[in-house]
């Protein structure tokens, strides 16, 4: 997690960050073997579970959401008050909305999500937390200088706008609902969805505009 | 008392940096770490706070210095260890073809059966609590930045097991928790802050009481 390490222009901080010493790669990989020799872990059960997660649920099922609420104000105003019933209307297998509370995003108040205890974020919705949102550069300012670190994600919010930070410290995870992009109320939801960037669920993005 | 990972309100980690919206891996290491994650905590290896826990207490200069695969294998293999599975110098062992013998076939159980009735909610939606400080040892889900603050619930999210007493293993002991906001300005004393807020999740064991 530090911060201080080398770069150079081959190796990402992503690349850095996910990228362990050779001996604990050695160790991880025998880690693996051994457990898979004593039966300890079932390789088929857990590719199952990998692809879940790498093909089946990411942003791409939070930004469904989204943009259901944005072209059907009656929903929205079911995933407000009760987002695991509200997400099972859309059918989405293996995606459930339990745990999650959705955060709408007003002129008046713009949400962001951060925990800075750990990594807790809404699988359930969004899948895996990108790996920026887990390293200690964003933990540790998300809630002292939230809008600086906005500015660091290029998002510039008018002053009146309020900020609010949310730390997942316990089992409630959080999602923001992104403010609708102006002149957009004619786009189906396919199109809608493609305006909603992950960021802009976590807060530290906002929604792209509609191409022109 | 508290580990380095009660990142909030920290400086010294640098700029934000992000990621492009893409593949949930970025690296064979981070997606093997996941999968061993998920194998152990199916079967019964591994635990969520007890996890934590192994990894909050991995010494300040590892978790500050290496990657979060490294961290949570790390973790891992201090969490195998003690419940008997991957002892010291099995890995190495294994490396030479040798494999451990004589090792438990099922997890033993993480606690004791039984729960005890949870503490009666002693807070609710509107009152102005005072977060305390706590001296404990250990993993706890209370951030440092909190610590003596004041802030007014804003919900009630039922009962949940202590995680602190999981993860010593003390027992399943369900407490209410609340979303609690705060004002930025005060937690921060920094006026710029304006009406900035922050909310966290509390449990109840680490308010004080109510706020005059």
């Amino acid at each position: 997690m530090s911060e201080d390490h080398d770069h150079d222009d081959s190796h990402s901080h992503a690349e850095w960050h996910t990228t362990p010493p050779p001996d604990i790669q050695l160790r991880i990989k025998a880690m693996e073997s051994l457990l898979i020799e004593m039966g300890v872990i079932d390789p088929a059960m857990l590719d199952g579970i990998v692809d879940f997660y790498e093909r089946q649920v990411g942003p791409r099922n939070g930004a469904r959401i989204v943009a259901r609420a944005w072209a059907d104000p009656d929903f929205k105003q079911r995933l407000l008050s009760d987002p695991a019933g509200a997400v099972a209307e859309l059918g989405m297998p293996g995606i459930s909305g339990d745990h999650v509370v959705m955060v709408e995003n007003t002129p008046e108040t713009h949400n962001m999500i951060v925990c800075t205890l750990c990594s807790c974020y809404p699988w359930q919705t969004m899948g895996l937390p990108p790996v920026w949102f887990k390293s200690a550069a964003y933990r540790s300012r998300a809630v002292s200088h939230p809008r600086d670190v906005l500015k660091e994600f290029g998002v510039k919010l008018p002053a009146t706008t309020a900020v609010k930070v949310w730390d997942s410290t316990a089992d409630t995870r959080y999602m923001i609902l992104p403010m609708q992009p102006a002149g957009t109320e004619d786009l189906t939801e396919d199109q809608l969805a493609d305006l909603v960037t992950r960021d802009s669920m976590i807060g530290t993005g906002l929604p792209l505009e509609r191409s022109p | 008392m508290s580990s380095l990972h009660n990142l909030g309100g920290m400086q010294g980690f640098g700029p934000v940096w992000t990621t492009a919206e893409g593949p949930a891996f970025h690296t064979e290491d981070e997606r093997r770490i996941f999968r061993l994650m998920m194998g152990l905590m199916a079967g019964g290896w591994c635990d969520t706070d007890g996890f934590r826990d192994a990894v909050e207490s991995l010494p300040v200069t590892t978790y500050a210095r290496e990657c979060f695969p490294t961290n949570y294998f790390l973790g891992m293999e201090k969490q195998l260890a003690e419940r008997g599975l991957i002892r010291p110098g099995d890995l190495e062992a294994w490396m030479k073809g040798e494999k451990p013998e004589g090792r438990p076939d099922k997890p033993p159980p993480i606690m004791a059966a039984g729960s005890e009735p949870p503490e009666a909610a002693r807070f609710s939606v509107g009152d102005r609590v005072k977060i305390g400080t706590i001296d404990r040892q250990g993993h706890n889900r209370l951030p440092n930045y909190l610590r003596g603050q004041i802030g007014t619930i804003t919900a009630e999210r039922g009962f949940v097991d202590f995680p602190d007493a999981l993860a010593t293993r003390e027992g399943r002991r369900p407490q209410a928790v609340y979303t609690v906001e705060f004002l930025a300005r005060e937690v921060w004393g920094n006026p710029d802050a304006g009406d900035d807020r922050l909310s966290a999740e509390i449990f109840q064991a680490y308010i004080e009481g109510k706020a005059s």
